[in-house]
């Protein structure tokens, strides 16, 4: 059975695997549209380079669809399944590039040559980035999960498969971090 | 645990910070390229298995089908029925049939009222 497109808005996600698995081809198109721009903001958040970011966004996206067959219903939700598997390819990645020389690691987007003619949101959002950068991975994970993509502590727990406690602490000292690593910006932002 | 220094941005100042973090937008391209992944991974559904025949089936279908073999159950069950009910009724008309009898009068035992319905004694007195 195929769907309508105006009912794909009241179909949970593991619906729309469910209906992927069975052969339905809108549901995929649904999954990425409600998946892919999360997905996509995180890994671009952990990687700082938005060729990666997406690269591990089809590699996630394409874990996903291999799943679907297999797929249990209510075992665990689609989306944090998916920010799971993106975390660990980001780390995977992450852990590549130190192996890296500094020298070949492309300069953060703060330097770029425009930066003096972005608007004061676009200039928040880079010094967010760059503080974030600063962030040990699993802290940065944890905060940019919860205070960016707005996802549940036990969400965050279920992604990085620690404890509701562990994920409490990391996003606590991610924020003192970031607080402090912005303090000289201060002013500059206007905060 | 160790506490911000005064200067650090307050818990406002922060989420002033996270809500102006832009999302980007997947490009069009990255969109193909998960939606052409999609498509190539996609289970085909197969079609309905057939539902297997087995050797009765197969019988009853080259008979032609359940009534030729309503039909045949009904003509085997007759058949049954005329085989076991009726020799009583015959077998002593079957034994009557020997040499001896044939000699003394061979009709005499065929006719139904010979010994059931009627009494044939005055035809032989006329």
């Amino acid at each position: 059975m195929d769907m309508a497109l105006d009912q794909t808005t009241q179909v949970s996600d593991d619906a729309l695997l469910a209906l992927y698995a069975n052969g339905d081809p809108l549901a995929a198109a649904e999954l990425t549209q409600r998946l892919a721009p999360r997905l996509l903001s995180f890994a671009n958040r952990m990687l700082r380079d938005l060729a990666d970011a997406e690269d591990v966004v089809q590699d996630t996206m394409l874990r996903l669809w291999n799943i679907a067959p297999k797929w249990v219903p209510g075992a665990a939700k689609p989306s944090t399944w998916a920010f799971r598997v993106a975390s660990n390819l980001c780390t995977d990645r992450l852990r590549k590039r130190r192996g890296v020389g500094l020298d070949e690691i492309a300069e953060p987007i703060s330097d770029a040559p425009d930066m003096e003619t972005q608007l004061m949101q676009t200039e928040r959002a880079t010094a967010l980035d760059d503080a974030l950068q600063t962030l040990p991975d699993r802290q940065r994970q944890a905060v940019v999960l919860r205070h960016i993509e707005g996802l549940s502590n036990p969400d965050i727990a279920e992604i990085l498969e620690i404890s509701t406690q562990a994920v409490e602490s990391l996003t606590a000292r991610g924020k003192r971090a970031l607080a402090t690593a912005l303090a000289s910006r201060k002013e500059e932002l206007g905060l | 645990m160790t506490r911000p220094p005064k200067s650090a941005l307050d818990e406002r100042a922060l989420d002033t910070l996270f809500d102006a973090a832009p999302t980007p937008e997947p490009s069009a391209a990255l969109t193909a390229r998960i939606l052409r992944d999609a498509q190539a991974h996609q289970p085909q559904t197969a079609p309905p298995a057939l539902p297997q025949r087995g050797l009765f089936g197969t019988l009853a279908t080259a008979l032609g089908g359940w009534p030729t073999l309503g039909g045949l159950a009904t003509a085997t069950l007759a058949g049954l029925y005329i085989g076991f009910a009726q020799p009583d009724l015959l077998s002593g008309q079957i034994i009557g049939v020997t040499a001896d009898a044939v000699e003394e009068d061979a009709l005499t035992g065929l006719l139904p009222g010979d010994s059931l319905f009627f009494d044939t004694s005055f035809l032989e007195e006329g």
